[in-house]
Order: C-alpha cells, then sequence, then structure tokens
C-alpha cells in the first residue's frame, strides 16, 4: 500500500507555522536580528573589536563612554566595548553545546519513551526523573570541586540534565501524535517502525523541539554566566560577561557604569531567545487564540426611550436586538415578548442565534459579542447597554438564566449545598435560613434526597441531578423570569418529562415566566404557550405554540416539523438539506431559500420584512408566500 | 491524602539514594591522591598521611562508600575535610538561612504573581495587560546576580536604606532578620515572578471564562466574589504547579546570592567547599538540595491533592 494517508491539518503545518510566526512578528525579527549581531560580532570578535580586551592602560582607568572608548574603560583601563565582544564567544558556545547535546539525547529518548510506552517508558521516565533531583546549577557548581574551571565537563553534564527535559517534551508530543489516525493508519499498513517515527511523528514534534532548543539556550546563557561570575566557569584570563559583571561589582562604590553594558548584553540576549520560544509556542497547535476584542459601550438608550411598555403584563420585551462578534452581527433584529405567567419557546438549528439571544437579555454576553442595536426591556427597566452594577441588581432576583450544561454550570471545586447556601445568603437569607431553604429548594425541584445531594460536588451527580440543582439555584433569588437554554437536551426522556413538569409548575403562580429556548420541537410542543421560531439570527414566526405548529406559517417551521420523529411517522424522517448559513454569508433576500422547496425570484429579491398573518391570535412570518401557505396540518 | 504523601516520600529514596551514591563518587574523579589535592603541593607526605588516616582514604571506594552510607544512616554526614568539623553541623547552621531565603521569596514570588495574574486577567487585551506580558518575558531575562549586584549599588550604597551584607538570626532580632533578607529575597524573585504571573493570568482567565463563573455571575453576585471565590479557586492548581517549579530554581539561585549578599547559608557553604576542595561539605549540601527538591515536590503534589476536588470525597 503506497497511499498512506496523512494528517487532514498535515504534520508539517506546526513547523511550517511557527516559521511563518517567525518571519511575521515584528518583535520576534528584532530578536533573531540581535541574536545574528551577538553571535557574528562574537565570532569576529578579533577582527571588529576596537581594542586588545586584555590589554590594559593604567592611564584610562574607569573612563566613562567617550570616542575612542565606546561603553568606557574598566578598573584595569581595559576597553568595555572589547571586552563584550570577545565575552559572549564561550557562553554561546557553550550553551549551543549543552542544548545540542540536551536534543540530541533527548529526541531519541522521548520518542522511544512516548512511542513506545511499557518499560521503557517507565526507565526512561525515571532517569527524567532524576535529572530533576538537584537543579542543575547546584550540580554544577558541585561539580567544580573536582574539575575546576573546566567548561567542557560543565557543557556535558548541562547537556545531559538538559536532556531530561527534552525527553519529557518529545514524549508528550509523541503520546498525543501517537494515538491519532494517521499514525494508525500507517501502523495499520505495515510500514517499518523507524519510517513510522521518521516520516510520521518526527514532523510534529520538531517546532516542540526549536521552542525547548530556544529554551534551553536562554536557561544555559543564565546558568553559564552565573559561573562565570562566581568564578568557576572557565578561564579567569578570558573575558565573559558573567566575569565582566563580577569586576564590576567590585568596582560598584566606584564607578556603576561598568554594570549596565554586560547586563545589558546578557539580558538582551535572554530575551531574544525567550521570545523566539515564546513565537514558536504560540504558533504550536492548542497555542493562545488572538486576543478578544474590545468592544465600547454602546448606549441604547434612545431606542429604549421609544419602547413604551405598552402591556403591564408584559414581563420581557425584546425588540429590534442585534448582537455582534467580531466578525459581524449573529442576531439581527430579533423582537419578541413575554408576559406573567407564560412560558415563550426560543425554537431553532444551532447557529441560529437562539443561545446568543438569551445570554444577552440578562447581559451575559461574552467578552467580545455585544449588543449593538435595539433594546431589553424587563419590568419597565432598559437592560441593553446598561452598567454591569445595574445589570447585577436584575440578575437573579429579576431574571435568571439557567445555562446549557448543568454539570459546567456547577462549580467544580463547590458542594452543592456550599453553592446553593452561598447564593441564598446573597439575596439577603440569614446563614439559619439559607440552610432550611437549601434542603426546600432541592426537594421543590423534585430531589428526592437532598441531604446527600447536599454534600455532593458536581462531578458526584447524575446529569439529571445536575439540572435540577441547576434550577434550584436560579431560583434562590426568587426570579420573575427565567431563561433556560437547551435545559433537556442532555437527559433521558423520563427526567425529560420530569423537568418540563418543574417548569410549568415553576410559571403556575401567574407571577413568573419562562423563556425556553430548545432544538427540540417536541419540547416546545409540549410546554410553550408560544413560540418563535428563529433562523440564521432572525425570528422567522412567531404566534400562539398551537396555531404555529398546527398550521406553519413559514417553510423553515414546516421542515422542522417534518424532521421530528413520531410514532405515525412511516419510514425515513426528512432531513432538512444543507445548513444554517455563517453569519457572514448570510443572503440578502430570505436567509432560508438556499434550502426552500417553495423559494421563488421574489424570496431572493431584498429583505423579506416580518408579515402580520394574525388569524384568532397575533400571528407574524417572515416568508412572502406566508399568505399562499395553506393552513395544512404540519405532519 | 496521608497515603499519597507516604507514597510519594517512599518513591523519592531510591532517588536520593542515587544522588548520594553520584556525590560520593565525586571524589573518585579526582586524580591521583586526593590528600595531595585538598592540601596542595607544599604538604609534606605525614601531612597527607594524617588526612589518609583520619578519613580512611585509603580504603577502597566500596569500603569508604559503604561506611558513608552507614554513616549515613544514623544521620551522620561525614566530616570537613579542613577543619575535621561534622558536616551535619555545619549545614544544620546553614540551613535556617537558606530557608529564610526561599521561604520568604516562594512568599514573594506567589503573592506577586497571582496578585498581577487576576489583575490582568480582569483586563485582558488591554494595555495594561500588555504591558504586564512584555514585563513578564523581559524581567525572567534578568539573572539573580546582576540584580542582586544592582540592589546593593541602588539600596546599600547609592542610598543606604537597607544592609549590603549580612544576616541576623531571626530569634536575636525579627526586624533586622526581615530586613538583611529584603534585598536578597528582591534579587530572588523578580525572574521567577514572571512564569508564576503568566500562568495565574492564564489559569484565572480561563476559570473566569467558565461556565461556573457565568451561572454566579447570572445570580447578580459581585465581581470580587465571583473572581476571588470562584476563579482564583479553579485556577489554584497550575498557579501552585508553577510556583513549586520556580521554588526549585530558586533554590539554585541562593548560591550566588547569598554569596552577593554574603550569607552564611548553604549556598556559601558549597562556594566555601568547592574552593577549599572540602568534598564532604559539597556532598552533604548536594545532598540536603536534593531532599529540598523532594520536600517541594511533595508540598505541590499534596497541595494539588487538596485543591483538586476529584481527589476529595465529599
Amino acid at each position: 500500500m503506497s497511499t498512506v494517508v496523512h494528517h487532514a491539518d498535515s504534520p508539517v503545518g506546526p513547523a511550517a507555522r511557527a516559521g511563518r510566526a517567525l518571519a511575521t512578528s515584528p518583535l520576534t525579527l528584532t530578536a533573531v536580528a540581535w541574536l545574528v549581531l551577538v553571535v557574528l560580532t562574537s565570532v569576529f570578535a578579533d577582527q571588529l573589536a576596537p581594542f586588545d580586551p586584555l590589554t590594559q592602560n593604567l592611564t584610562e582607568l574607569l573612563k566613562p563612554p567617550s570616542a575612542t572608548h565606546w561603553l568606557g574603560t574598566d578598573s584595569l583601563g581595559r576597553d568595555v566595548l572589547s571586552r563584550l565582544m570577545h565575552g559572549g564567544d564561550t557562553l554561546l558556545w557553550g550553551a549551543a553545546e549543552a542544548t545540542a547535546i540536551a536534543v540530541a539525547l533527548g529526541l531519541p529518548a522521548g520518542l522511544l519513551s512516548g512511542y513506545r510506552g511499557g518499560i521503557a517508558d517507565a526507565v526512561i521516565s525515571w532517569l527524567v526523573d532524576l535529572t530533576f533531583a538537584v537543579p542543575a546549577f547546584v550540580v554544577l557548581v558541585a561539580l567544580a570541586v573536582i574539575y575546576p574551571q573546566n567548561t567542557a565537563v560543565m557543557m556535558a553534564v548541562l547537556g545531559v540534565l538538559g536532556a531530561g527535559a527534552a525527553t519529557r517534551l518529545v514524549r508528550n508530543s509523541t503520546r498525543t501524535v501517537r494515538d491519532e489516525l494517521f499514525i494508525d493508519a500507517a501502523r495499520v499498513s505495515g510500514l517499518p517502525l523507524r519510517t513510522i517515527l521518521f516520516r510520521h511523528v518526527l514532523p510534529t514534534v520538531v517546532a516542540p523541539v526549536i521552542m525547548l532548543a530556544a529554551t534551553s539556550m536562554a536557561i544555559c546563557v543564565i546558568v553559564l554566566s552565573s559561573l562565570s561570575f562566581l568564578g568557576l566557569g572557565g578561564s579567569p584570563e578570558a573575558p565573559s560577561w558573567g566575569q565582566m559583571i563580577y569586576e564590576a561589582s567590585q568596582n560598584i562604590t566606584v564607578d556603576s557604569w561598568l554594570l549596565v553594558p554586560p547586563g545589558a548584553v546578557l539580558i538582551l540576549t535572554v530575551i531574544a531567545f525567550n521570545l523566539i520560544a515564546n513565537t514558536v509556542r504560540d504558533a504550536l497547535p492548542g497555542g493562545p487564540t488572538p486576543r478578544p476584542v474590545r468592544h465600547r459601550r454602546t448606549v441604547l438608550a434612545e431606542t429604549a426611550a421609544q419602547r413604551p411598555d405598552a402591556d403591564p403584563q408584559t414581563l420581557l420585551g425584546v425588540h429590534g436586538l442585534v448582537v455582534e462578534f467580531p466578525s459581524g452581527p449573529v442576531v439581527d433584529g430579533v423582537t419578541f415578548a413575554v408576559r406573567k405567567g407564560e412560558i415563550l419557546g426560543l425554537v431553532g438549528e444551532s447557529g441560529s442565534g437562539k443561545t446568543v439571544t438569551a445570554l444577552a437579555i440578562p447581559g451575559l454576553l461574552p467578552i467580545d459579542e455585544r449588543i449593538t442595536a435595539g433594546s431589553v426591556r424587563f419590568a419597565g427597566e432598559e437592560l441593553a447597554g446598561t452598567t454591569e452594577r445595574r445589570l447585577s441588581r436584575v440578575r437573579g432576583r429579576g431574571v435568571a438564566y439557567i445555562a446549557q450544561e448543568p454539570m459546567a454550570a456547577l462549580d467544580p471545586c463547590y458542594t452543592v449545598g456550599n453553592q446553593l447556601r452561598a447564593a441564598l445568603r446573597h439575596f439577603g437569607a440569614t446563614r439559619r435560613a439559607a440552610a432550611a431553604r437549601t434542603g426546600d429548594l432541592l426537594r421543590e425541584v423534585g430531589i428526592s434526597d437532598p441531604d446527600r445531594v447536599m454534600r455532593c460536588r458536581p462531578h458526584q451527580i447524575s446529569g439529571g441531578i445536575a439540572q435540577r440543582v441547576a434550577i434550584a439555584l436560579a431560583l434562590t433569588g426568587d426570579p420573575a423570569l427565567l431563561i433556560a437554554d437547551e435545559p433537556t437536551t442532555a437527559l433521558d426522556v423520563t427526567v425529560q418529562a420530569a423537568i418540563l413538569d418543574l417548569f410549568r409548575n415553576v410559571v403556575a403562580t401567574g407571577e413568573r415566566a419562562l423563556v425556553l429556548v430548545s432544538h427540540d420541537i417536541g419540547v416546545v410542543a409540549d410546554v410553550c404557550d408560544r413560540v418563535a421560531v428563529m433562523y440564521a439570527g432572525q425570528i422567522v414566526e412567531q404566534g400562539e405554540t398551537d396555531s404555529v405548529l398546527g398550521a406553519p406559517r413559514h417553510p423553515y417551521t414546516r421542515a422542522l416539523l417534518r424532521s421530528m420523529p413520531s410514532l405515525d411517522t412511516a419510514g425515513r424522517l426528512p432531513v432538512i438539506p444543507g445548513s444554517v448559513p455563517a453569519p457572514d454569508a448570510w443572503p440578502e433576500g430570505c436567509r432560508f431559500a438556499a434550502r426552500c422547496a417553495l423559494a421563488t425570484d421574489a424570496c431572493k429579491k431584498g429583505p423579506i420584512p416580518l408579515m402580520d398573518v394574525s388569524g384568532p391570535s397575533p400571528r407574524t412570518t417572515r416568508c412572502v408566500r406566508g399568505h399562499d401557505l395553506a393552513p395544512e396540518p404540519g405532519r | 491524602m496521608g497515603s499519597l504523601a507516604l507514597r510519594r516520600a517512599a518513591g523519592a529514596v531510591p532517588l536520593l539514594l542515587v544522588v548520594w551514591t553520584a556525590a560520593f563518587f565525586l571524589q573518585q574523579l579526582i586524580h591521583g591522591d586526593p590528600a595531595a589535592y585538598v592540601l596542595g603541593n607544599t604538604s609534606t607526605a605525614a601531612q597527607r598521611d594524617q588526612l589518609d588516616a583520619a578519613f580512611g582514604l585509603h580504603r577502597s571506594p566500596l569500603d569508604q562508600y559503604l561506611s558513608t552510607c552507614a554513616n549515613l544512616l544514623s544521620g551522620d554526614l561525614g566530616r570537613s575535610w579542613i577543619t575535621s568539623e561534622s558536616v551535619g553541623r555545619l549545614l544544620s547552621t546553614a540551613l535556617p538561612v537558606t530557608l529564610s531565603l526561599a521561604l520568604l521569596s516562594t512568599l514573594v514570588t506567589a503573592a506577586v504573581g497571582t496578585a498581577l495574574g487576576i489583575w490582568a486577567a480582569l483586563r485582558r487585551g488591554s494595555r495594561v495587560d500588555r504591558i504586564l506580558q512584555l514585563a513578564a518575558g523581559a524581567v525572567t531575562a534578568v539573572p539573580n546576580y546582576w540584580i542582586a549586584v544592582g540592589l546593593v549599588y541602588l539600596f546599600a550604597i547609592q542610598y543606604r536604606v537597607l544592609p549590603a551584607t549580612g544576616y541576623v538570626q531571626l530569634n536575636q532580632s525579627p526586624g533586622q532578620w526581615l530586613q538583611s533578607l529584603i534585598l536578597p529575597v528582591i534579587a530572588l524573585s523578580l525572574a521567577p515572578i514572571g512564569p508564576i504571573f503568566l500562568q495565574a493570568r492564564s489559569a484565572v482567565a480561563e476559570a473566569l471564562d467558565a461556565d461556573y463563573v457565568r451561572t454566579v455571575r447570572a445570580l447578580g453576585i459581585p465581581r470580587r466574589r465571583q473572581v476571588l471565590k470562584h476563579g482564583l479557586r479553579n485556577a489554584a492548581a497550575p498557579i501552585v504547579t508553577a510556583v513549586g517549579f520556580n521554588t526549585v530554581g530558586l533554590l539554585a539561585g541562593t548560591v550566588a546570592v547569598e554569596q552577593i549578599f554574603n550569607l552564611p547559608g548553604l549556598g556559601s557553604q558549597l562556594l566555601s567547599g568547592v574552593l577549599g576542595h572540602d568534598v564532604p561539605v559539597v556532598q552533604g549540601v548536594v545532598l540536603v538540595f536534593a531532599v529540598g527538591v523532594v520536600i517541594v515536590n511533595l508540598a505541590v503534589d499534596l497541595l494539588i491533592g487538596v485543591l483538586n476536588p476529584k481527589a476529595r470525597r465529599a
């Protein structure tokens, strides 16, 4: 088999990406340029240095920088610049040697350990632990008791100790690629181990190794210069940066300037190596994503002021809501209202903007998403564009939000009881009252053994219990409006039914209201009084549940209903062809037209407004053929 | 929890044994007669014989090794070749100095790094955040010995507000003890604050973006509580790991810093041992450093065990 499968995002990807990143960042380019300069001046120090680094001139002691001595002279009248140029040679060469040894040992050991696992891995890992047993610097100082000034021995030992870190890194990178499909495919196709390692595993560890080498250079430069500073690294006659700092420290009372040139060169060199390492690391898969864009807060008060609350029974009025990501709008002019005692269903496929709408109401959008237009009026107060301080007064007591994944929505570090009690205390309960209420709340949401659940951390309870706990948590502030995002998605059918019953009870008093976000039209049909169908950031149909689902006036609602399983559906379920267009691909006309069997040229002409198709109850649809769609049963 | 500690401690024993063995065989690397190496070329044969006899250097390496191991088991680290003093006693007077230095520095790096990390995490993408990140990269590159000399110049020579050298024991005068350690602790702490800051920043930022923080935010719980109770608590494990890793680095840094500030700690003992060819002292210090690393790692493991909710039974 010659067609060995290559990885989808190609094993050379990371290395190539790292190379590109190195070439495009101005800071990193400066770092590379600095290192080139330092290396060249060190190599050609004999030709470039204006003076001999060792020649003493007792008439020119401790002179400040001048035209002859650009960086001044030291306590023996030697030219500082010339000494700097000569002082990098041994240091950089030593660091490079140690790094080369570390990589040469660590690469094969890490590949073996990571790819083979088993005994090889155990033995190598133990040896790696050994290299971390005593700090390398201490080992080198201790070695000097036998080998004073012996740089060759020090390089070798530093390299061997550094191989530990290299091995660990290569091992872990190898581990992660080992189990990937393209490696499996290569293994199954009978390629020899050597070919797999060299052709497929090695390329993926190249970029991490470059990063490691740069980091290692930075560490070695510091370690080796420290040794010179202590008088243990290499011949005391040859100038080195560490030794120059030592000499500066001896003359610090007379002349502090001498500390600056070697310190600056040393620090800049280490920074340069670290910058290169960081650039490579950031280009690796799993590196940081571009930093979030911070928006200015937009003031939307004018739009809000134009919308008086028509009906005192209206709890929440969302009007013309637009939410933008850095890339553009994702919710585009959404308008709906929720009355007390009502359950409104917000339904649509993923990507329709229903979760973003739900999060926008209590102002819980992530940092890079914001409301750019429209109004969110809750109990007479404008929430869009208001301050975090005012929002936090509304949250919990006024509007409560129940997140999509209950398990992730509970803090793993605290017990259920702790989280409920803390919330109750926040809403003003005394310690005792909070403790008592916690049990009651858990019972209210249908947990039969609240005392046990209270003592559990989130990972110790089931998904159904976690969902109930999340609801109980949302109820701690006795909110007027609950927003539940896909509350039944992860649950099995019986638990799902119980949770929906719970929601019915929550609004049964007539004082509360619920917005239920779901992709499951069956759930919506089950509990919602009214339904708003969302598609590509817009509401496409809205009205009372029975009338909308009984006789949809938008082809998308129809298609959703047809794709829902039911007892009398025989054979295959029809699926809606295609998928929801991404926000940057929204067409100018009807956004559903591309997937719609009924689409005509008129659909693609321009933006489709919401049309009033009210019958006995208010009803809107965003379809030019809304009137044509005969009120036929949806299934 | 206790069993984890025991397992880790047991795992460290072979590691320490290897370190001790390597440190012992250091002296076998001496070319020729160790006594001549210690006493120098001007020494007389009688002096050398005396040293040989006193320390059993004429015996076979294995013989010597076994007897040092036996001594080690009874807590005896041997005697200095130069002063004949007990290495154990020498190091036990030096230990409090290094311990004070390392503990204070660890506290400073952990506190400053974490506080700045939280601060930056709350302002992600802002100008201060970017400046702090660049600064973190820059301080990491500053060698502790260079900053130490700079601090001596600034605060002891130029402004004369803090002592340049010397050490005062804690039980003699806590105030002076602290004064004598301020500059060395700053010198040791500066570089490690960088990586700890970066780790704290990303861990806290990740926690603040998590659903559970949004949950408490959705309850109207104040930002301070969101950050300190939920954000910091969930970010604690990676921060502790970073602090532990950097504490090991700090231990190594004490060697140069003690030298500059003339602090009579383990690092100074190590250096005088190295310069005086006093192998038993060097061996002793290496072993103590290895034990120190084991303790730091053990402390990190135990702390993470406590911090990780999944490791605890409710």
